[in-house]
Protein backbone atom coordinates (compact mmCIF):
# COMPACT_ATOMS: atom_id res chain seq x y z
CA UNK A 1 0.00 0.00 0.00
CA UNK A 2 0.93 2.44 -1.65
CA UNK A 3 1.20 6.00 -2.48
CA UNK A 4 -1.63 5.50 -4.88
CA UNK A 5 -3.95 5.64 -1.88
CA UNK A 6 -2.75 9.12 -1.07
CA UNK A 7 -3.14 10.04 -4.69
CA UNK A 8 -6.66 8.62 -4.60
CA UNK A 9 -7.51 10.70 -1.55
CA UNK A 10 -6.13 13.83 -3.09
CA UNK A 11 -7.93 13.19 -6.34
CA UNK A 12 -11.16 12.63 -4.39
CA UNK A 13 -10.75 15.92 -2.55
CA UNK A 14 -9.94 17.79 -5.76
CA UNK A 15 -12.87 16.10 -7.52
CA UNK A 16 -15.28 17.06 -4.74
CA UNK A 17 -14.04 20.62 -4.86
CA UNK A 18 -14.36 20.70 -8.63
CA UNK A 19 -17.90 19.34 -8.54
CA UNK A 20 -18.88 21.90 -5.92
CA UNK A 21 -17.27 24.69 -7.90
CA UNK A 22 -18.83 23.66 -11.18
CA UNK A 23 -22.28 23.33 -9.65
CA UNK A 24 -21.95 26.77 -8.14
CA UNK A 25 -20.50 28.72 -11.00
CA UNK A 26 -21.41 27.03 -14.27
CA UNK A 27 -25.00 28.03 -14.73
CA UNK A 28 -26.07 28.65 -18.29
CA UNK A 29 -27.90 31.82 -17.45
CA UNK A 30 -27.99 34.92 -19.57
CA UNK A 31 -26.18 37.98 -18.28
CA UNK A 32 -27.57 41.48 -18.20
CA UNK A 33 -26.30 45.01 -18.08
CA UNK A 34 -28.25 48.03 -16.92
CA UNK A 35 -28.75 50.72 -19.54
CA UNK A 36 -30.06 54.25 -19.32
CA UNK A 37 -33.81 54.61 -18.99
CA UNK A 38 -33.70 57.18 -21.79
CA UNK A 39 -31.91 54.87 -24.25
CA UNK A 40 -34.10 53.16 -26.85
CA UNK A 41 -35.20 49.61 -25.92
CA UNK A 42 -36.14 46.73 -28.24
CA UNK A 43 -38.83 45.35 -25.93
CA UNK A 44 -40.83 47.76 -23.78
CA UNK A 45 -43.72 46.99 -21.46
CA UNK A 46 -45.74 49.30 -19.24
CA UNK A 47 -47.48 48.18 -16.06
CA UNK A 48 -50.42 50.58 -15.56
CA UNK A 49 -51.45 52.05 -12.27
CA UNK A 50 -53.97 49.88 -10.45
CA UNK A 51 -52.56 46.59 -11.76
CA UNK A 52 -51.98 45.27 -8.25
CA UNK A 53 -55.56 46.00 -7.25
CA UNK A 54 -56.82 44.24 -10.37
CA UNK A 55 -54.72 41.19 -9.44
CA UNK A 56 -56.13 41.27 -5.90
CA UNK A 57 -59.61 41.32 -7.38
CA UNK A 58 -58.84 38.10 -9.22
CA UNK A 59 -58.43 39.60 -12.66
CA UNK A 60 -56.02 37.86 -15.05
CA UNK A 61 -53.41 40.39 -16.13
CA UNK A 62 -51.67 39.99 -19.47
CA UNK A 63 -49.08 42.67 -20.07
CA UNK A 64 -46.11 40.59 -21.14
CA UNK A 65 -45.96 37.31 -23.09
CA UNK A 66 -45.41 34.10 -21.13
CA UNK A 67 -42.33 33.43 -23.26
CA UNK A 68 -40.08 36.05 -24.75
CA UNK A 69 -37.32 35.27 -27.23
CA UNK A 70 -34.64 37.92 -27.63
CA UNK A 71 -31.08 38.17 -28.91
CA UNK A 72 -27.81 39.18 -27.32
CA UNK A 73 -27.38 42.92 -27.75
CA UNK A 74 -31.10 43.67 -27.52
CA UNK A 75 -32.66 45.33 -24.52
CA UNK A 76 -35.81 45.27 -22.43
CA UNK A 77 -37.53 48.05 -20.53
CA UNK A 78 -40.35 47.63 -18.02
CA UNK A 79 -42.05 50.78 -16.79
CA UNK A 80 -44.02 50.23 -13.61
CA UNK A 81 -46.65 52.91 -13.06
CA UNK A 82 -48.34 50.84 -10.36
CA UNK A 83 -48.13 51.56 -6.66
CA UNK A 84 -46.55 48.19 -5.88
CA UNK A 85 -43.54 46.30 -7.19
CA UNK A 86 -43.92 43.52 -9.75
CA UNK A 87 -41.93 40.40 -10.50
CA UNK A 88 -41.39 39.68 -14.19
CA UNK A 89 -39.44 36.44 -14.37
CA UNK A 90 -35.98 37.26 -13.11
CA UNK A 91 -36.64 40.99 -13.00
CA UNK A 92 -38.13 43.09 -10.25
CA UNK A 93 -39.54 46.52 -10.96
CA UNK A 94 -40.37 48.58 -7.91
CA UNK A 95 -43.43 50.80 -7.58
CA UNK A 96 -43.10 53.82 -9.87
CA UNK A 97 -39.75 52.63 -11.18
CA UNK A 98 -38.38 51.82 -14.61
CA UNK A 99 -36.01 48.94 -15.29
CA UNK A 100 -33.86 48.90 -18.41
CA UNK A 101 -31.45 46.06 -19.14
CA UNK A 102 -29.56 44.81 -22.18
CA UNK A 103 -28.74 41.15 -22.76
CA UNK A 104 -25.02 40.45 -22.90
CA UNK A 105 -24.97 36.65 -23.17
CA UNK A 106 -27.24 33.80 -24.23
CA UNK A 107 -29.28 31.50 -21.99
CA UNK A 108 -32.71 30.81 -20.60
CA UNK A 109 -34.30 31.95 -17.38
CA UNK A 110 -37.74 31.28 -15.96
CA UNK A 111 -39.48 32.76 -13.00
CA UNK A 112 -42.74 33.91 -11.50
CA UNK A 113 -44.63 36.73 -13.11
CA UNK A 114 -47.39 38.85 -11.68
CA UNK A 115 -48.37 40.40 -15.02
CA UNK A 116 -49.22 37.28 -17.03
CA UNK A 117 -52.19 34.97 -16.37
CA UNK A 118 -49.95 31.87 -16.18
CA UNK A 119 -47.98 33.45 -13.35
CA UNK A 120 -44.73 32.52 -15.09
CA UNK A 121 -42.35 34.17 -17.51
CA UNK A 122 -39.59 32.51 -19.52
CA UNK A 123 -36.89 34.56 -21.14
CA UNK A 124 -34.74 33.01 -23.83
CA UNK A 125 -31.72 34.97 -24.97
CA UNK A 126 -30.25 33.74 -28.26
CA UNK A 127 -26.92 34.58 -29.86
CA UNK B 1 -5.26 -3.24 16.38
CA UNK B 2 -3.62 -3.74 13.00
CA UNK B 3 -5.58 -2.09 10.26
CA UNK B 4 -4.32 -2.09 6.72
CA UNK B 5 -4.26 1.31 5.05
CA UNK B 6 -6.34 0.00 2.16
CA UNK B 7 -9.04 -1.10 4.59
CA UNK B 8 -8.76 2.22 6.37
CA UNK B 9 -9.32 4.04 3.10
CA UNK B 10 -12.31 1.85 2.31
CA UNK B 11 -13.78 2.50 5.75
CA UNK B 12 -13.38 6.24 5.46
CA UNK B 13 -14.85 6.34 1.97
CA UNK B 14 -17.78 4.18 3.11
CA UNK B 15 -18.34 6.50 6.06
CA UNK B 16 -18.31 9.53 3.79
CA UNK B 17 -20.63 7.86 1.30
CA UNK B 18 -23.01 6.89 4.10
CA UNK B 19 -23.13 10.42 5.47
CA UNK B 20 -23.75 11.86 1.98
CA UNK B 21 -26.53 9.31 1.53
CA UNK B 22 -28.13 10.15 4.86
CA UNK B 23 -27.93 13.85 4.02
CA UNK B 24 -29.53 13.22 0.66
CA UNK B 25 -32.47 11.06 1.61
CA UNK B 26 -33.60 12.95 4.66
CA UNK B 27 -36.63 15.28 4.43
CA UNK B 28 -36.85 16.71 0.95
CA UNK B 29 -36.66 20.36 1.83
CA UNK B 30 -36.53 21.42 5.46
CA UNK B 31 -36.17 25.12 6.32
CA UNK B 32 -32.80 26.45 5.25
CA UNK B 33 -30.98 29.76 4.98
CA UNK B 34 -32.77 32.37 2.90
CA UNK B 35 -32.59 36.00 1.80
CA UNK B 36 -36.33 36.61 2.00
CA UNK B 37 -38.58 37.32 4.97
CA UNK B 38 -42.24 36.52 4.47
CA UNK B 39 -44.89 37.74 6.85
CA UNK B 40 -48.64 37.58 7.26
CA UNK B 41 -49.92 41.11 6.78
CA UNK B 42 -53.54 40.36 7.67
CA UNK B 43 -56.04 37.55 8.09
CA UNK B 44 -59.42 38.24 6.54
CA UNK B 45 -62.58 36.42 7.54
CA UNK B 46 -66.12 37.03 6.24
CA UNK B 47 -68.12 39.65 8.07
CA UNK B 48 -70.11 38.17 10.89
CA UNK B 49 -67.87 35.08 11.11
CA UNK B 50 -65.32 34.22 13.74
CA UNK B 51 -62.61 31.63 14.07
CA UNK B 52 -62.68 28.91 16.74
CA UNK B 53 -60.36 29.14 19.75
CA UNK B 54 -56.83 27.87 19.30
CA UNK B 55 -56.34 28.59 15.61
CA UNK B 56 -52.74 29.48 14.76
CA UNK B 57 -51.58 30.56 11.31
CA UNK B 58 -47.89 31.33 10.85
CA UNK B 59 -44.97 31.49 8.46
CA UNK B 60 -42.23 29.00 9.34
CA UNK B 61 -38.61 29.00 8.20
CA UNK B 62 -38.63 32.76 7.48
CA UNK B 63 -40.32 32.23 4.11
CA UNK B 64 -40.36 28.49 3.52
CA UNK B 65 -43.61 27.19 4.99
CA UNK B 66 -47.15 28.24 5.76
CA UNK B 67 -48.35 26.46 8.90
CA UNK B 68 -51.81 26.03 10.35
CA UNK B 69 -52.58 24.63 13.78
CA UNK B 70 -56.01 24.05 15.30
CA UNK B 71 -57.49 22.35 18.33
CA UNK B 72 -59.20 18.99 18.31
CA UNK B 73 -62.69 19.32 16.90
CA UNK B 74 -61.78 22.01 14.34
CA UNK B 75 -61.45 20.99 10.70
CA UNK B 76 -59.17 22.56 8.11
CA UNK B 77 -59.35 22.31 4.32
CA UNK B 78 -56.61 23.72 2.13
CA UNK B 79 -57.00 23.96 -1.61
CA UNK B 80 -54.15 23.70 -4.10
CA UNK B 81 -53.14 26.25 -6.72
CA UNK B 82 -55.74 24.95 -9.16
CA UNK B 83 -58.50 24.80 -6.55
CA UNK B 84 -58.07 21.07 -6.08
CA UNK B 85 -58.40 19.47 -2.60
CA UNK B 86 -54.84 19.45 -1.24
CA UNK B 87 -54.56 19.17 2.56
CA UNK B 88 -57.07 18.41 5.26
CA UNK B 89 -57.18 18.19 9.05
CA UNK B 90 -60.18 16.32 10.43
CA UNK B 91 -61.89 16.82 13.78
CA UNK B 92 -59.74 14.09 15.34
CA UNK B 93 -56.50 15.96 14.48
CA UNK B 94 -55.50 13.59 11.69
CA UNK B 95 -53.76 15.33 8.78
CA UNK B 96 -54.31 14.12 5.21
CA UNK B 97 -52.74 14.91 1.84
CA UNK B 98 -54.36 14.33 -1.54
CA UNK B 99 -52.02 12.24 -3.68
CA UNK B 100 -53.88 13.32 -6.81
CA UNK B 101 -53.33 17.04 -6.21
CA UNK B 102 -50.77 18.82 -8.38
CA UNK B 103 -49.84 20.92 -5.35
CA UNK B 104 -48.82 17.81 -3.39
CA UNK B 105 -45.95 17.21 -5.80
CA UNK B 106 -45.10 20.78 -6.72
CA UNK B 107 -44.84 21.73 -3.04
CA UNK B 108 -42.35 19.04 -2.12
CA UNK B 109 -39.48 21.49 -2.42
CA UNK B 110 -38.99 25.14 -1.49
CA UNK B 111 -38.27 26.19 -5.07
CA UNK B 112 -40.83 23.86 -6.64
CA UNK B 113 -40.41 20.20 -7.44
CA UNK B 114 -40.11 18.44 -10.78
CA UNK B 115 -40.91 15.07 -9.22
CA UNK B 116 -43.06 12.51 -11.01
CA UNK B 117 -46.63 13.76 -11.27
CA UNK B 118 -48.14 10.69 -12.89
CA UNK B 119 -50.60 10.36 -9.99
CA UNK B 120 -52.00 13.85 -10.49
CA UNK B 121 -55.61 13.82 -11.58
CA UNK B 122 -58.07 16.49 -10.55
CA UNK B 123 -60.97 14.77 -12.29
CA UNK B 124 -60.97 11.80 -9.93
CA UNK B 125 -62.01 11.97 -6.26
CA UNK B 126 -59.20 12.92 -3.86
CA UNK B 127 -56.88 10.11 -2.78
CA UNK B 128 -56.17 10.99 0.84
CA UNK B 129 -53.27 9.52 2.79
CA UNK B 130 -52.61 10.39 6.40
CA UNK B 131 -49.37 12.33 6.95
CA UNK B 132 -49.77 13.44 10.55
CA UNK B 133 -51.89 13.41 13.66
CA UNK B 134 -50.92 16.58 15.53
CA UNK B 135 -53.70 18.96 14.44
CA UNK B 136 -51.06 20.95 12.56
CA UNK B 137 -49.76 21.01 9.01
CA UNK B 138 -47.05 22.95 7.20
CA UNK B 139 -46.49 23.18 3.47
CA UNK B 140 -44.30 24.99 0.94
CA UNK B 141 -46.85 27.47 -0.34
CA UNK B 142 -45.23 29.16 -3.32
CA UNK B 143 -47.45 32.21 -3.03
CA UNK B 144 -45.46 32.93 0.09
CA UNK B 145 -41.96 33.25 -1.33
CA UNK B 146 -39.88 34.23 -4.33
CA UNK B 147 -39.11 31.12 -6.32
CA UNK B 148 -35.40 31.46 -6.96
CA UNK B 149 -32.35 31.28 -4.71
CA UNK B 150 -30.95 34.27 -6.62
CA UNK B 151 -32.58 37.60 -5.94
CA UNK B 152 -34.38 39.09 -8.93
CA UNK B 153 -32.45 41.52 -11.07
CA UNK B 154 -32.99 45.12 -10.03
CA UNK B 155 -34.35 44.21 -6.57
CA UNK B 156 -32.95 46.04 -3.56
CA UNK B 157 -33.01 45.04 0.12
CA UNK B 158 -36.32 46.14 1.55
CA UNK B 159 -38.23 45.68 -1.70
CA UNK B 160 -41.54 43.87 -1.29
CA UNK B 161 -41.22 41.14 -3.91
CA UNK B 162 -44.41 39.24 -3.24
CA UNK B 163 -47.89 40.39 -2.29
CA UNK B 164 -50.39 37.58 -2.40
CA UNK B 165 -53.13 35.80 -0.49
CA UNK B 166 -53.72 32.20 0.53
CA UNK B 167 -57.23 30.85 1.07
CA UNK B 168 -57.74 28.36 3.91
CA UNK B 169 -61.05 26.96 5.10
CA UNK B 170 -61.17 26.60 8.87
CA UNK B 171 -64.25 25.07 10.50
CA UNK B 172 -66.16 25.78 7.30
CA UNK B 173 -65.17 29.46 7.22
CA UNK B 174 -63.11 30.72 4.30
CA UNK B 175 -60.10 32.56 5.71
CA UNK B 176 -57.92 34.68 3.43
CA UNK B 177 -54.35 35.00 4.64
CA UNK B 178 -52.62 38.00 3.10
CA UNK B 179 -48.86 37.65 2.86
CA UNK B 180 -45.87 39.56 1.60
CA UNK B 181 -42.21 38.73 1.13
CA UNK B 182 -39.33 41.18 1.44
CA UNK B 183 -35.74 40.92 0.22
CA UNK B 184 -33.39 41.22 3.20
CA UNK B 185 -29.99 42.92 3.33
CA UNK B 186 -27.15 40.38 2.86
CA UNK B 187 -24.84 39.86 5.84
CA UNK B 188 -21.32 41.16 6.20
CA UNK B 189 -18.63 38.59 5.48
CA UNK B 190 -16.31 40.12 8.07
CA UNK B 191 -17.36 37.77 10.87
CA UNK B 192 -16.88 34.55 8.83
CA UNK B 193 -13.49 35.77 7.60
CA UNK B 194 -12.34 36.57 11.13
CA UNK B 195 -13.63 33.19 12.29
CA UNK B 196 -11.71 31.44 9.50
CA UNK B 197 -8.46 33.17 10.45
CA UNK B 198 -9.03 32.43 14.14
CA UNK B 199 -9.77 28.76 13.43
CA UNK B 200 -6.71 28.54 11.20
CA UNK B 201 -4.45 29.93 13.93
CA UNK B 202 -5.87 27.73 16.69
CA UNK B 203 -5.75 24.64 14.47
CA UNK B 204 -2.15 25.45 13.53
CA UNK B 205 -1.16 25.69 17.19
CA UNK B 206 -2.86 22.38 17.94
CA UNK B 207 -1.14 20.79 14.95
CA UNK B 208 2.25 21.94 16.20
CA UNK B 209 1.45 20.46 19.58
CA UNK B 210 0.42 17.20 17.82
CA UNK B 211 -3.15 17.68 19.02
CA UNK B 212 -4.98 17.78 15.69
CA UNK B 213 -7.55 15.25 16.86
CA UNK B 214 -8.53 17.63 19.65
CA UNK B 215 -9.28 20.31 17.06
CA UNK B 216 -11.44 17.81 15.17
CA UNK B 217 -13.36 16.89 18.33
CA UNK B 218 -13.89 20.47 19.44
CA UNK B 219 -15.12 21.40 15.96
CA UNK B 220 -17.49 18.43 16.03
CA UNK B 221 -18.92 19.57 19.36
CA UNK B 222 -19.35 23.09 17.97
CA UNK B 223 -21.10 21.62 14.93
CA UNK B 224 -23.34 19.63 17.25
CA UNK B 225 -24.36 22.82 19.08
CA UNK B 226 -25.08 24.63 15.81
CA UNK B 227 -26.92 21.62 14.38
CA UNK B 228 -29.00 21.25 17.53
CA UNK B 229 -30.01 24.91 17.42
CA UNK B 230 -31.07 24.43 13.80
CA UNK B 231 -32.96 21.19 14.38
CA UNK B 232 -34.99 22.37 17.35
CA UNK B 233 -35.70 25.80 15.84
CA UNK B 234 -37.91 24.32 13.15
CA UNK B 235 -41.52 23.28 13.72
CA UNK B 236 -41.81 19.47 13.57
CA UNK B 237 -44.23 19.64 10.62
CA UNK B 238 -41.52 21.27 8.49
CA UNK B 239 -39.38 18.14 8.68
CA UNK B 240 -36.12 19.41 10.20
CA UNK B 241 -33.12 17.31 9.17
CA UNK B 242 -31.76 15.04 11.87
CA UNK B 243 -28.49 14.82 9.93
CA UNK B 244 -27.44 18.24 11.20
CA UNK B 245 -27.12 16.55 14.60
CA UNK B 246 -26.22 12.98 13.70
CA UNK B 247 -23.25 13.81 11.46
CA UNK B 248 -21.40 15.96 14.03
CA UNK B 249 -22.24 13.38 16.68
CA UNK B 250 -20.46 10.73 14.61
CA UNK B 251 -17.61 13.16 13.94
CA UNK B 252 -17.26 13.83 17.67
CA UNK B 253 -17.15 10.10 18.33
CA UNK B 254 -14.48 9.66 15.65
CA UNK B 255 -12.48 12.57 17.07
CA UNK B 256 -12.78 11.19 20.59
CA UNK B 257 -11.60 7.83 19.40
CA UNK B 258 -8.64 9.50 17.69
CA UNK B 259 -7.71 11.23 20.96
CA UNK B 260 -8.10 8.04 22.95
CA UNK B 261 -5.95 5.98 20.60
CA UNK B 262 -3.31 8.55 19.70
CA UNK B 263 -0.69 7.21 22.11
CA UNK B 264 -1.09 3.59 21.03
CA UNK B 265 2.27 2.66 19.49
CA UNK B 266 2.11 1.57 15.87
CA UNK B 267 -1.61 2.02 15.59
CA UNK B 268 -3.18 3.37 12.44
CA UNK B 269 -6.49 3.97 14.24
CA UNK B 270 -5.88 7.64 15.13
CA UNK B 271 -5.20 8.44 11.47
CA UNK B 272 -8.33 6.70 10.29
CA UNK B 273 -10.63 8.13 12.93
CA UNK B 274 -9.33 11.64 12.45
CA UNK B 275 -9.74 11.28 8.70
CA UNK B 276 -13.29 10.02 9.17
CA UNK B 277 -14.07 12.85 11.61
CA UNK B 278 -12.75 15.41 9.14
CA UNK B 279 -14.72 13.95 6.25
CA UNK B 280 -17.91 13.90 8.32
CA UNK B 281 -17.42 17.52 9.29
CA UNK B 282 -16.86 18.40 5.64
CA UNK B 283 -20.17 16.74 4.75
CA UNK B 284 -21.90 18.67 7.53
CA UNK B 285 -20.44 21.95 6.27
CA UNK B 286 -21.43 21.09 2.70
CA UNK B 287 -24.98 20.54 3.95
CA UNK B 288 -25.07 23.98 5.62
CA UNK B 289 -22.87 26.00 3.27
CA UNK B 290 -25.65 28.51 2.58
CA UNK B 291 -25.51 29.95 6.09
CA UNK B 292 -22.38 31.96 5.31
CA UNK B 293 -23.95 34.25 2.75
CA UNK B 294 -27.70 34.10 3.46
CA UNK B 295 -29.38 36.90 5.36
CA UNK B 296 -31.69 34.75 7.51
CA UNK B 297 -30.67 31.45 9.06
CA UNK B 298 -32.62 28.48 10.40
CA UNK B 299 -31.41 28.75 13.98
CA UNK B 300 -32.27 30.08 17.39
CA UNK B 301 -28.67 31.24 17.86
CA UNK B 302 -27.33 34.65 16.82
CA UNK B 303 -26.68 34.53 13.10
CA UNK B 304 -23.11 35.79 13.42
CA UNK B 305 -22.30 32.97 15.82
CA UNK B 306 -23.77 30.41 13.43
CA UNK B 307 -21.85 31.79 10.44
CA UNK B 308 -18.58 32.07 12.36
CA UNK B 309 -18.98 28.58 13.84
CA UNK B 310 -19.76 26.99 10.49
CA UNK B 311 -16.72 28.59 8.86
CA UNK B 312 -14.53 27.49 11.77
CA UNK B 313 -15.79 23.92 11.42
CA UNK B 314 -15.06 24.07 7.67
CA UNK B 315 -11.48 25.15 8.32
CA UNK B 316 -10.92 22.41 10.88
CA UNK B 317 -12.50 19.83 8.55
CA UNK B 318 -10.08 20.69 5.76
CA UNK B 319 -7.12 20.67 8.13
CA UNK B 320 -8.18 17.36 9.69
CA UNK B 321 -8.52 15.65 6.34
CA UNK B 322 -5.31 17.15 5.00
CA UNK B 323 -3.32 16.33 8.11
CA UNK B 324 -4.59 12.76 8.23
CA UNK B 325 -3.86 12.32 4.51
CA UNK B 326 -0.28 13.53 5.00
CA UNK B 327 0.15 11.23 8.00
CA UNK B 328 -1.18 8.37 5.92
CA UNK B 329 1.30 9.20 3.17
CA UNK B 330 4.16 9.20 5.66
CA UNK B 331 2.95 5.91 7.04
CA UNK B 332 3.05 4.30 3.64
CA UNK B 333 6.49 5.63 2.83
CA UNK B 334 8.08 4.75 6.17
CA UNK B 335 6.19 1.62 7.21
CA UNK B 336 6.75 -0.25 9.49
CA UNK B 337 7.91 2.74 11.54
CA UNK B 338 4.46 4.21 11.70
CA UNK B 339 4.10 7.80 12.76
CA UNK B 340 1.79 8.72 15.55
CA UNK B 341 -0.88 11.27 14.99
CA UNK B 342 -1.72 14.10 17.30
Amino acid sequence: MKRSVVATLLVAVVALGTVAGVSLFSREEPQFQAISDSAPADHEYVIPQGTGERIDAGEAISIIPAELEVHVGESIRIVNNDDRGHIVGVFFVGAGETMSQSFTSAGTLSGGCTIHPSGEFTLQVLN
Amino acid sequence: MRLRPSRLLNSVLCGALLSFTIAGVSHADAPGPTDYRSTITSVEIPEGSSLPEGVGISVEGHDAFMRVQVREGTTVDISGYEGEPYLRINAECAVFENQRAMSTWYNQERFGSDSDRSLVNHELPADWIQIGSSCAVAWHDHRLHYMSPSAPINAQPGDVLIIDSIPITIAGTLVTVHVESVLVEPPSLAVPIIAAVFALVISGLLLRARLASIATTVAAVLALVLGGAQYFWSAPETGPQLTVIVIPLLAAAAGGWAIWSRHTPGSITPIGTQLLGGVLLAVWVWQRAGVVSAALLPTSLPYSFDRAGTVAVAVVAVISVGHAAVALGRLMSTDPARPTLG
